[in-house]
């Protein structure tokens, strides 16, 4: 199943304000890598640094919308903009019955892309309804340029193996202070 | 010794070398800054403890004689100066604080250093409680660990904990917890899983990094833990349990001992062994910070063992820790009482199951990828009848200043009960070393009444002091004639506590010609990966000897092992079963009470016979062995792909045995480099060469990087922190 990929940016009002926070960390993270790192020589000092400044960090929530339906398994493949992504951490759901983090295929990862995959087998009751933000993909982004980001879900469905019409989306966010 | 206190010297003038710059900048703080001036006050205004072991330094800028120039006058207009300091200099200021900001939460109050048993001080420190799940199924363990890390200070703080797991553990999940919520961590190459961190950290978010020091010691850090807040980070891994002599054995190790690096050890690459707040003083990138004795920290441990052994458990022991047990439903639960939770020594669990049930056992495992095994491999009763040839005995013991105390007097008696239990067509030598090494005799010495008195009056007069340089009880060992006739027998016993593992595996490897070595861990938390490594690579045995133990009883279970032959050069069919990739690549050999373990891919079914085809002595033996097929619980999958054990233990099996291949060519950073690396990625597992790293995107702490604060920890019980800690 191809479900409707839909990219939402919700760029926060904060987002300028980031930018010029995020320069300023980078100012402090020079001292940070100096310190810390141990180069082997100046040069190495200064590439280093100035990777570290050339980066930031950014989380993108996976959604699912399963109406009236409670969700029970979903299996699900993220992808984004190789070149200047890379994923630093996958994160579970807000929603108890999905809470743990889920497991990626490691091979995929390799090409930044996850293959993100869980289910729970509790009563209809205890499973998310509507609305529900099933795992946070923590990002790190190279350069200005905001990634493509694709999803593609392969199942989603009830207990009962029921398959859910379900929209799935994303939504960015730059991390506030 | 003499070495380590070289480089103690060394690091004290740079320290004032250091402090000195640190004067000049502070005196330039009231100047309005340059652009270079400014940069040179960040670069110095907030070192770290972290490790730095590469410094450039421009020495020229400094003028000797005082009579200006000075630091500043190396840049011109327009040029950045970038200092980069050695962490030490902080710390010559701060070893006596307790705390990293500026905030001390704890008053330190002086106690007698005399008492050390006394009431004792408590340190803050980061780490606070550990929790370790295990559950073991058959003989593969699944073991959780949590480690729990919270900020006493009040400003911000980055942990870095060095802390060993088992040496064959395939360490496939990390976890970061904050609150309530869970990020899984990415395996990575390691440099860009470094970077990430760094980046990660300088840009103020909550970050955790896990990186291998060695197939046996970690490094885990946290970055920017805000004051009073907690994360946990969660390790899972598998790994198989030992059998030796009836029993099988768990066990945990909860502290690493502290490493001596002797002379030769390339800079940066040993494990150094530092008082705490006195980071930065062995001159190792990978530092253990230890508890003085009249200290004590609120870190503390619990552990629960949950045991499916299949078969009746008859009888359980263990003897490093006092345990609280149950039984529910055929399963045993294990877990360490309240009273013994101090992290100080190994955890050993030992049972034996139901008499007969003991038979060679398959475990196989299939998913989406194909087919793995694990094939523990029982020794066949039929060569018990066979006798074995004459030997030529060589004990060699450590008799380092870790060793004093308790260690070397377990180690005397297992040698003393070794000595009357010879058989009179042996020879035997006895080598001890500590800075160098000594031995009883120019030559073997035959078994005869005056030989054994003499080697008995010689064992008496040893003592634990001074260093471990073993390459010269190495080269004592093997670096003679051998005997005609005789098969050379090596015993190492010794705590392993050296940095230069990856040295001493490569000279025995070079020098053990035909010898057999036959290793004692000694000691409350032996380093298990040198010891086992030896043994692997001299093609013996291991065997531990812990305070409780009794090193007679363990000496004997030595000597009915060598008294008959081993099965050597063995071969296996496994019928229908057609395998690949089998790990170790050359089967070991088999000794009595001494099963080995092979795993592998496979396709086909497996079999419920196997033949085993090998040598005994001179003798061609072959044999049918009868094995128990079982499917490993493979229930837990992601997308028809096992998370389970099997295959995490498969892949680090590989990774050993290639490590093993490196260790004797001792080319780090070849073709098997990469194939170590493409593994441990492909199945997610913790390497040399790769690391997990987790970052929390969707936050960023306030203020500027926190300092760093390594995680002390106690000497392992037994071990005298005077005698093996630099202060």
């Amino acid at each position: 199943m191809k479900i409707l990929i839909c990219i939402t940016m919700l760029m926060a009002a904060a987002a300028s304000r980031d930018l010029m926070t995020h320069r300023a960390a980078s100012a402090q993270s020079f001292a940070s890598a100096l310190s810390d790192s141990a180069p082997a020589d100046l040069a190495d000092a200064r590439q280093e640094v100035a990777a570290q400044r050339a980066v930031r960090f950014a989380s993108v929530d996976v959604m699912i919308d399963t109406k009236d339906l409670p969700l029970a398994v979903y299996q699900l493949e993220f992808s984004a903009t190789k070149e200047i992504v890379k994923i630093v951490g996958i994160e579970g759901s807000s929603h108890e019955a999905f809470r743990e983090a889920p497991h990626y295929d490691p091979q995929a990862i390799q090409r930044e892309r996850v293959i993100l995959a869980a289910f729970n087998t509790a009563a209809a009751d205890k499973l998310p309804r509507g609305k529900v933000r099933i795992a946070t993909i923590h990002l790190q982004i190279t350069g200005d340029v905001e990634p493509v980001y694709q999803v593609n879900a392969s199942v989603i469905a009830t207990v009962d193996g029921k398959p859910i019409d379900a929209a799935v989306t994303v939504q960015t966010t730059r991390a506030p202070l | 010794m003499k070495t380590q206190m070289k480089m103690y010297v060394s690091c004290a003038l740079f320290a004032l070398l250091m402090n000195l710059i640190g004067l000049i900048i502070a005196g330039c703080g009231s100047m309005p800054m340059s652009r270079d001036a400014a940069t040179v006050g960040q670069s110095t205004a907030r070192h770290t403890e972290t490790a730095s072991p590469v410094i450039r330094f421009p020495l020229g800028a400094i003028d000797p004689t005082g009579k200006g120039g000075g630091l500043l006058s190396v840049s011109r207009p327009g040029e950045e100066l970038w200092v980069i300091a050695k962490p030490v200099v902080i710390n010559e200021d701060r070893n006596n604080a307790t705390t990293p900001g500026t905030g001390a939460l704890v008053i330190e109050q002086p106690r007698d250093p005399l008492h050390p048993d006394g009431e004792k001080i408590t340190v803050p420190i980061p780490l606070k409680h550990t929790n370790v799940k295990a559950k073991i199924q058959a003989y593969i363990a699944t073991v959780d660990v949590t480690q729990q890390f919270q900020n006493p200070y009040d400003s911000k703080i980055e942990a870095v904990y060095v802390f060993p797991l088992p040496e064959n553990a395939a360490i496939n999940e990390f976890v970061m917890t904050i609150g309530e919520r869970k990020i899984r961590g990415i395996i990575r190459e390691r440099e860009e899983a470094e970077q990430i961190y760094l980046a990660a950290r300088s840009q103020g978010h909550n970050a955790a990094l896990m990186t291998q020091e060695r197939p046996n010691i970690f490094t885990q850090k946290v970055a920017n833990i805000e004051p009073g807040k907690q994360i946990d980070i969660q390790i899972r891994y598998f790994h198989t349990l030992a059998y030796a002599d009836g029993w099988y054995e768990f066990h945990f190790p909860m502290v690493v001992g502290p490493r001596y690096n002797p002379a030769a050890t390339a800079a940066g690459t040993g494990i150094g062994a530092v008082g705490r707040n006195k980071s930065g003083l062995s001159g190792q990138t990978t530092e253990v910070a230890y508890l003085r004795p009249t200290e004590r920290s609120g870190h503390d441990i619990s552990l629960s063992v949950d045991l499916d052994a299949g078969v009746q458990v008859e009888e359980m022991l263990c003897n490093s820790h006092q345990i609280t047990r149950s039984n529910n439903n055929g399963r045993s639960q294990v877990a360490i009482a309240a009273q013994d939770t101090i992290p100080n020594k190994d955890f050993v669990l030992r049972y034996r199951v139901a008499g007969d049930t003991i038979k060679s056992n398959l475990l196989v495992h299939r998913d989406s990828r194909g087919g793995f095994f694990t094939l523990m491999l029982y020794p066949p009763r039929d060569l018990r009848h066979l006798p074995r040839r004459p030997m030529e005995m060589v004990f060699v013991l450590d008799c380092s200043g870790s060793m004093s105390g308790y260690p070397i007097e377990q180690s005397k008696r297992a040698i003393r009960h070794a000595l009357q239990n010879m058989n009179g067509q042996d020879t035997f030598q006895i080598i001890n070393f500590s800075n160098s090494a000594t031995q009883l005799g120019d030559r073997p010495l035959a078994v005869n009444e005056a030989n054994v008195r003499r080697a008995m009056a010689y064992v008496d007069a040893l003592q634990g002091e001074g260093g471990t340089e073993m390459i010269t009880g190495i080269k004592a060992a093997f670096d003679f004639p051998q005997s005609e006739g005789r098969q050379r027998v090596v015993t190492f016993l010794t705590d392993g506590y050296i940095g230069n593992e990856a040295e001493i595996l490569g000279e025995m490897h070079k020098r053990m010609g035909p010898a057999r070595v036959f290793s004692f861990g000694i000691g409350s938390s032996v380093n298990r990966y040198l010891m086992e490594s030896m043994a692997r690579v001299g093609r013996g045995a291991v065997a531990y000897i812990g305070p409780n133990d009794s090193g007679p009883e363990i000496m004997d279970h030595f000597f009915q092992r060598i008294s008959k032959p081993a099965l050597t050069d063995i071969e296996l069919d496994l019928g229908s079963m057609k395998t690949r990739d089998v790990f170790p690549r050359r089967v070991p050999d088999l000794f009595v009470g001494r099963p080995v373990l092979l795993v592998g891919r496979f396709e086909g079914e497996p079999p419920g016979q196997i033949e085993v085809r090998g040598m005994a002595g001179n003798e061609r033996v072959a044999m049918k062995v009868n094995v128990q097929a079982m499917q490993h619980d493979a229930s837990a999958t992601v997308n028809g792909q096992a998370i389970g054990g099997i295959p995490a233990v498969w892949a680090r099996m590989q990774i050993q045995s290639l490590s093993d291949q490196m260790t004797h060519t001792q080319d780090h950073q070849g073709e098997l480099a990469g194939v170590i690396k493409q593994v441990a990625i492909d199945y997610s597992l913790m390497s040399a060469y790769t690391a997990f790293v987790a970052v929390d995107s969707s936050r960023r702490t306030e203020g500027a990087v926190g300092t760093t604060v390594p995680v002390p920890v106690p000497v392992p019980a037994g071990v005298k922190y005077e005698t093996t800690v630099q202060e």
